[in-house]
C-alpha cells in the first residue's frame, strides 16, 4: 500500500513538472534533397539589343552543378518578376523553393559603356529580400558578373564561398592523321567557357601549376627535348626558362606566398625535391634519399611539403618541414601506392592519388586522425587539384581511350564531368580565387 | 716558366746569329771581290770600318755558341716531350670520362623506356580489367534486379501471411473465450449439485439422529420407572443424599457465580478489542477511499497527457514531411530552434537557439518549419503554447 502511495505521488509529480514545461519536439526524419532555388530570367530594361548572354541561365547552371542545389526550370516558373513589387509571394511558396533570384540589366550610362547588373535574393517563406547587388562591367565580361552573382548566392545559402568565378588550366593532347601529336596547354572558365590556348607545343606539358595571385603558370614543357620549368603569366603571354638542369626538371609548385618554386631535380643524380627563390633563383635542396622523391605540395600555411617517395619500396606520402627540409615523416599508410598529394585549402586534409586492386582513384586522407576515404569509383584517376573554396576536387580521370576532367565533393557523394572538350585532358589545375 | 727565362734561353741564339752576321758582313766587306749589289742610285753609305779579326778566335767562338745551342735544343727538346706525354694523358681521361656519361645517358633512357613500356601494359591491364568490370557489374545489376523482383513477391507473400496469420488468432481468440464461457456453466451447474446433495445427507443425517434419540428416550423411561421405584425404595437413603446434594448444590452455586463473573469480565476484554479492531478498519477504510480518488486525478491527467503526447506527434510528423536536408550534410549534426506561432498554428517566428554550424543545414530546418505553417493545433486548447522548442537531429 505504502508503494502504491508513493508511485502515485511520484507520478503527479512529473506531471506538475511536465505541465509548466514549452513544448519540445524532436524531428530526426527527413528527405535528403537539394535545395529548390528559384532563378528568374533578367529583365532587360531601356530597350537597346538584349543581351546574347543569358546570364540568369549561367547562374542556374552554376548552382545546379554544385549538386547542392535544384533550380526550377524557366518553363516552370509561376511568373517573371524583375521586381520586388512584382513577386506574387503566395504562387512562389506553393512551387517550393526558399529562395528567388530576380535581376535586371541595364545599358551603362557611363562613357566606357557595358552594363549594370542588379540582382536580388529573396526568402520567399520569409517574403524578404536577403541579399542585392549591382555589378558593372563590359559586354565582354557577362558571363564572368554572372558567375560572380553566382558565387554571391552560394555564400549567403551554404556560408562557404562559391568558386564559380575560378578557372581550369589543364593540358591537351591530340594526335593529328599523320601521328604526330600537338600538346596545348590552356586555360578556361569553370563551365569551359572562354578556353584560351596559353601554350602549343609538338613535345609534352605538364604539372601546370598557379601562382597564388593568379597571374602566371609555371608548367613543365619538352620543347627543348628534355623537360625543363617555364614560367608564363597569363595575361601577356611572356614566358621564361627557370630551369636548366642536367636530368630531370620538373613537378614546380609555388608557395603559398608565391615567391618561391618547389621542384623536382635530378641534376645531382637522383629526383629530389628542392626549393628555388625566385628573386634570386637560388636553390635548397630538401630530401636527400636514394629513392625517387617527386611531386611536391605546399601546405597552405606555407610550413610543410608533402612529396611522393618511393624510400618504403612502395610510392607513399611523406612530408619535410619547408623551412629546413631533412628527415622526412611518412604520413600515408593504408594501401601500396599514394601518390600526388595536395593540400585542401584549410589544411586538414590531403586528396591523392591511391592505388589498389589495379586501380587509381582520388582518395582523401585527413591530417588530423589518418584516416584515408576512396572518393572516386573509377579505374584511373590523376592530378588532383582542390577548388579554392575546397568544395570540390577536380581530376582527371580515363574514359574510354581518352581522358577527361572530372571534380568529386570532398564527401565523394557528388560526381560531375567538367565541360571542358573531350579526348585527351589532363593535368588539371584549379586556379585560385580571382581578384 | 716566365717569359724572363724564355728571353734568356732565346737571346744566346740571337746572338749568336747577330754574330755570324756581323762575321759574315765584314767578311763580305773584307773579301769585296764579288760585285757590289746593284742598288738604285741614292743617298752615299757611310763606308764600314772594317776590323781584322783573327779566324781561329771566331770558330772558336763560333763552336763554343753551337754547342750552348745545342745543349738548349737538347733541353726544350725533353721539355716538349715531357709536355706532350702529360697531353696524351689528360686527353685519354677525357676520352673515358665522355665514354661514362654516355653510359649515364643511355642507362637513363633505358629506365624511361621501361618506364614507359611498364605504364602502357598497365594502362593496357587497366582497360581489360575495366571491360571485365563493367561485364561484371551488369551481370550483378541483373542478378540484383532478379533478387528484387524475389524480394517484392516474398514481401507481397509474408504480407498475406501475416493477414491470414491475424484472422487465425482472431479466431482462436473467439474460441478461447467461447470454451470459458461454456466452463464457467458447467462449474456453476456442479457446485449448485453439490449444494443439493450436501443438504439432502444432512437431513437424513438428522432424521435418523432423531429416531435414535426417541427409542433411548423410551428405554429412558422405562428405566427411569425402575428407577423411580428403586428411589422410591431409596427414599430415605435418597432424603439424605438430597440433603447432601442440596449442600453441594449451594456450593456448585457459589461457584457458577464466580464462572459468571470471570465470563463477564472476558466478555468485557473481548468487547474492547472488537471495538479496536474496527476502528483500524474504519481508518484503513477512509485511507482507501482518499487514494481512489487520487487514482481519479491521476487517470484526468494521464488524458491530458496522452493529448500532449498527440499533439507532439503531429507537429513532428508535418515538419518531418517538410523537411529537405541538404545532400552531404554529415549525420551528428544538430540544431535546435525555437518556433513562435499564433493560436491557430501560424509560424510567426523562427529563432535559431543553437545552430549545427552548417548553414546550409541550418537553413534547411528553418525552411523545414516555416514550410509546415500553420502548425497542428492541440484538440485540448490548455496543451496550446505560443512558443515551441524544436531539436532537428537527422537519425544516422
Amino acid at each position: 500500500m505504502v508503494g502504491r502511495k508513493v508511485i502515485a505521488f511520484f507520478i503527479a509529480a512529473l506531471l506538475a513538472q511536465a505541465a509548466s514545461a514549452v513544448i519540445e519536439v524532436t524531428v530526426t526524419r527527413s528527405t535528403e534533397a537539394k535545395q529548390p532555388i528559384a532563378v528568374v530570367p533578367f529583365g532587360w530594361q531601356h530597350g537597346g539589343e538584349p543581351q546574347s548572354v543569358d546570364i540568369a541561365a549561367i547562374v542556374r547552371d552554376d548552382l545546379a552543378r554544385t549538386g547542392l542545389f535544384e533550380p526550377i526550370p524557366f518553363d516552370s516558373l509561376p511568373g517573371r518578376p524583375h521586381r520586388y513589387d512584382q513577386i506574387n509571394f503566395k504562387d512562389w511558396r506553393l512551387l517550393g523553393p526558399g529562395s528567388l533570384v530576380i535581376g535586371n540589366i541595364t545599358p551603362s550610362l557611363t562613357a566606357e559603356g557595358g552594363f549594370v547588373v542588379e540582382f536580388e535574393l529573396y526568402d520567399v517563406l520569409r517574403q524578404r529580400r536577403v541579399i542585392g547587388y549591382q555589378l558593372t562591367a563590359s559586354a565582354q565580361a557577362m558571363r564572368r558578373v554572372a558567375h560572380q552573382i553566382a558565387d554571391y548566392i552560394h555564400e549567403q545559402l551554404t556560408g562557404n564561398p562559391g568558386a564559380f568565378d575560378t578557372r581550369v588550366a589543364y593540358v591537351t593532347e591530340q594526335r593529328g592523321a599523320d601521328g604526330s601529336a600537338r600538346y596545348r596547354l590552356s586555360i578556361a572558365d569553370v563551365d569551359g567557357h572562354n578556353e584560351q590556348v596559353i601554350l602549343d607545343s609538338s613535345r609534352p606539358i605538364m604539372s601546370p601549376s598557379w601562382s597564388p595571385d593568379g597571374t602566371r603558370l609555371a608548367y613543365v614543357s619538352f620543347e627543348s627535348e628534355r623537360p625543363h620549368v617555364y614560367m608564363q603569366t597569363v595575361a601577356t603571354g611572356d614566358r621564361e626558362r627557370i630551369t636548366d638542369f642536367p636530368g630531370i626538371n620538373g613537378a614546380p609548385a609555388f608557395s603559398p606566398d608565391g615567391d618561391r618554386l618547389a621542384m623536382t631535380l635530378s641534376k645531382d643524380g637522383n629526383p629530389e625535391i628542392y626549393i628555388m627563390d625566385l628573386r634570386n633563383r637560388r636553390l635548397r635542396r630538401m630530401t636527400n634519399d636514394p629513392a625517387i622523391d617527386t611531386e611536391p605540395a605546399w601546405s597552405p600555411d606555407g610550413r610543410f611539403l608533402a612529396f611522393t617517395s618511393d624510400r618504403g619500396g612502395r610510392p607513399q606520402i611523406y612530408r619535410v618541414a619547408a623551412d629546413r627540409g631533412g628527415q622526412a615523416e611518412r604520413i600515408t599508410f593504408e594501401g601500396s601506392y599514394n601518390a600526388r598529394p595536395v593540400f585542401s585549402p584549410d589544411g586538414k586534409k590531403l586528396a591523392l592519388v591511391h592505388g589498389g586492386g589495379g586501380r587509381y582513384r582520388i582518395g582523401l586522407l585527413d591530417l588530423e586522425n589518418g584516416a584515408l576515404q576512396v572518393l572516386t569509383d573509377s579505374s584511373l584517376d590523376e592530378s588532383p587539384s582542390f577548388a579554392p573554396n575546397g568544395g570540390m576536387i577536380l581530376y582527371a580521370t580515363r574514359e574510354g581511350a581518352g581522358s577527361v576532367l572530372s571534380a568529386v565533393s570532398p564527401d565523394g557523394r557528388m560526381r560531375q564531368r567538367l565541360a571542358v572538350r573531350t579526348g585527351g585532358v589532363r593535368e588539371p589545375a584549379w586556379s585560385p580565387f580571382r581578384n | 716558366m716566365g717569359g724572363d727565362s724564355v728571353l734568356e734561353r732565346v737571346m744566346p741564339v740571337v746572338l749568336a746569329l747577330l754574330l755570324h752576321a756581323v762575321v759574315g758582313t765584314v767578311l763580305v766587306f773584307r773579301l769585296g771581290d764579288a760585285p757590289a749589289p746593284s742598288s738604285p742610285p741614292g743617298p752615299q753609305v757611310e763606308p764600314v770600318e772594317a776590323v781584322v779579326v783573327d779566324e781561329s778566335r771566331i770558330t772558336e767562338e763560333l763552336e763554343r755558341l753551337r754547342t750552348q745551342d745545342e745543349e738548349q735544343r737538347r733541353k726544350d727538346r725533353e721539355r716538349i716531350e715531357q709536355l706532350e706525354r702529360e697531353a696524351d694523358s689528360a686527353q685519354r681521361r677525357r676520352t673515358e670520362e665522355e665514354r661514362r656519361l654516355t653510359e649515364l645517358e643511355r642507362l637513363r633512357r633505358e629506365r624511361q623506356r621501361e618506364y614507359m613500356a611498364a605504364e602502357r601494359e598497365r594502362e593496357r591491364n587497366e582497360a581489360e580489367r575495366l571491360a571485365e568490370l563493367t561485364r561484371q557489374s551488369a551481370a550483378e545489376a541483373r542478378r540484383i534486379e532478379a533478387l528484387e523482383k524475389e524480394k517484392t513477391a516474398l514481401a507481397t507473400q509474408r504480407s498475406e501471411e501475416q493477414q491470414q496469420l491475424a484472422r487465425l488468432e482472431q479466431q482462436r481468440r473467439e474460441e478461447a473465450e467461447q470454451k470459458r464461457r461454456l466452463e464457467e456453466q458447467a462449474r456453476v451447474a456442479r457446485e449448485e449439485q453439490q449444494r443439493a446433495e450436501d443438504a439432502r445427507r444432512k437431513a437424513e443425517a438428522e432424521r435418523q439422529q432423531a429416531e435414535a434419540e426417541r427409542r433411548r428416550i423410551e428405554a429412558e423411561k422405562k428405566k427411569a420407572e425402575a428407577e423411580r421405584k428403586r428411589i422410591e425404595a431409596e427414599k430415605k437413603k435418597a432424603e439424605a443424599e438430597r440433603q447432601r446434594i442440596e449442600a453441594e448444590k449451594k456450593k456448585a452455586e457459589a461457584e457458577r457465580q464466580r464462572i459468571e463473573a470471570e465470563k463477564k469480565k472476558a466478555e468485557a476484554e473481548r468487547k474492547r478489542i472488537e471495538e479496536l479492531r474496527r476502528r483500524e478498519a474504519e481508518r484503513a477504510l477512509q485511507e482507501q477511499i482518499a487514494l481512489d480518488s487520487a487514482l481519479l486525478d491521476e487517470e484526468r491527467r494521464s488524458l491530458l497527457e496522452a493529448g500532449r503526447i498527440e499533439y507532439i506527434a503531429q507537429i513532428k510528423d508535418k515538419i518531418e514531411r517538410n523537411w529537405l536536408r541538404p545532400p552531404g550534410t554529415a549525420s551528428g549534426l544538430k540544431c535546435v530552434v525555437r518556433v513562435s506561432q499564433l493560436p491557430g498554428g501560424d509560424v510567426v517566428e523562427v529563432d535559431i537557439q543553437t545552430g549545427s554550424g552548417n548553414v546550409a543545414f541550418d537553413r534547411s530546418v528553418e525552411e523545414a518549419v516555416l514550410r509546415s505553417s500553420p502548425l497542428p493545433v492541440p484538440k485540448d486548447p490548455s496543451l496550446f503554447d505560443r512558443n515551441i522548442v524544436i531539436t532537428f537531429e537527422p537519425e544516422a
